[in-house]
């Protein structure tokens, strides 16, 4: 059955509903986990109005972007600890969280991806998010869809 | 964790895939499998051009269209029982198909839903299928996409 379960986290109430199922899951089966968080900030040559931002201050945004993702990844940790289940996490830069998490399950080798239908910016409850949907369609690994 | 599963079958290949992951899936967590076949209620066109008739009266295709039910759920049950699952086979004719899935989930009250990512119009690799679309976003329970 499957190994080793990917789940992806933008921190939202939603994904925290895959992340049980998948802690659960996991702990039914034995299977491991890979916790997942992607954050995008700003390029370092962006302008605003003019104003060159510096350096500094994107390492900055940066620096906290990646803060706050390691507190929902170690939530996750506390959670899958707290069931005896192996984890590991990953926090990925990058500006296309569909194509991280593809990627991670390929690179880490996770047999299933279990992830909310919607993360943050989801609006109506009638169409799929838009990361969810670009994973099912590039997934080459069964994603098992939360709502 | 999960304990009726619903898988959709149409007896394409790709859905046999996914009655395959279901049944792997039902070994592991000790779930039941509700095997379930739609089929349009509409079998044929009411006329076409130049025939007013209808060749094949309404009652005969749909009797066809549950002998084929049948015979497909047959032969996916068939293949979980030899690994040990436990089955129930039901079709349902019904005006698309994601609307006879999501409604034999409410009525078996199944918790998980597995299904191929597409069916028989399954061309590009890159793009999800219609239906399986419009199961996850209608369905109230999660649902697990095969590849």
């Amino acid at each position: 059955m499957f190994r080793h379960v990917l789940i992806p986290t933008d921190g939202s109430p939603l994904a925290n509903k895959a992340v049980r199922a998948g802690i659960r899951f996991a702990k039914e089966t034995r299977a491991r986990i890979t916790g997942y968080y992607a954050f995008d900030t700003l390029r370092a040559n962006v302008n605003y109005g003019g104003y060159r931002v510096s350096e500094k201050v994107v390492e900055e945004i940066d620096r906290r972007a990646r803060q706050v993702g390691q507190k929902h990844l170690d939530a996750m940790a506390k959670l899958a600890k707290s069931a005896r289940v192996r984890f590991q996490a990953v926090c990925d830069k990058t500006g296309y969280p569909d194509d991280g998490i593809v990627a991670t399950a390929r690179k880490r080798k996770c047999d299933v991806i279990f992830m909310a239908s919607h993360g943050r910016s989801g609006l109506s409850k009638l169409v799929m998010g838009s990361v969810t949907q670009k994973v099912l369609a590039h997934s080459k690994v069964p994603v098992l869809v939360y709502r | 964790m999960y304990k009726k599963i619903l898988v959709p079958t149409d007896g394409s290949r790709l859905s046999d895939r996914a009655v395959k992951e279901a049944t792997l899936l039902a070994q592991a967590l000790d779930a039941k499998l509700i095997l379930f076949h739609a089929f349009p209620s509409i079998q044929q066109p009411i006329y076409a051009e130049g025939s007013s008739a209808l060749l094949v009266s309404r009652q005969r295709a749909r009797k066809a269209a549950a002998a084929r039910a049948r015979r497909v759920l047959t032969a996916a049950a068939k293949k979980a029982e030899a690994a040990g699952v436990a089955t129930n086979k039901d079709y349902a004719a019904c005006a698309s198909p994601h609307d006879g899935i999501v409604a034999a989930a409410q009525k078996h009250r199944c918790d998980l839903i597995v299904m191929a990512s597409h069916a028989r119009r399954g061309l590009s690799r890159f793009l999800l299928g219609s239906e399986t679309q419009a199961v996850v976003s209608r369905a109230r329970v999660p649902v697990l996409v095969v590849r």
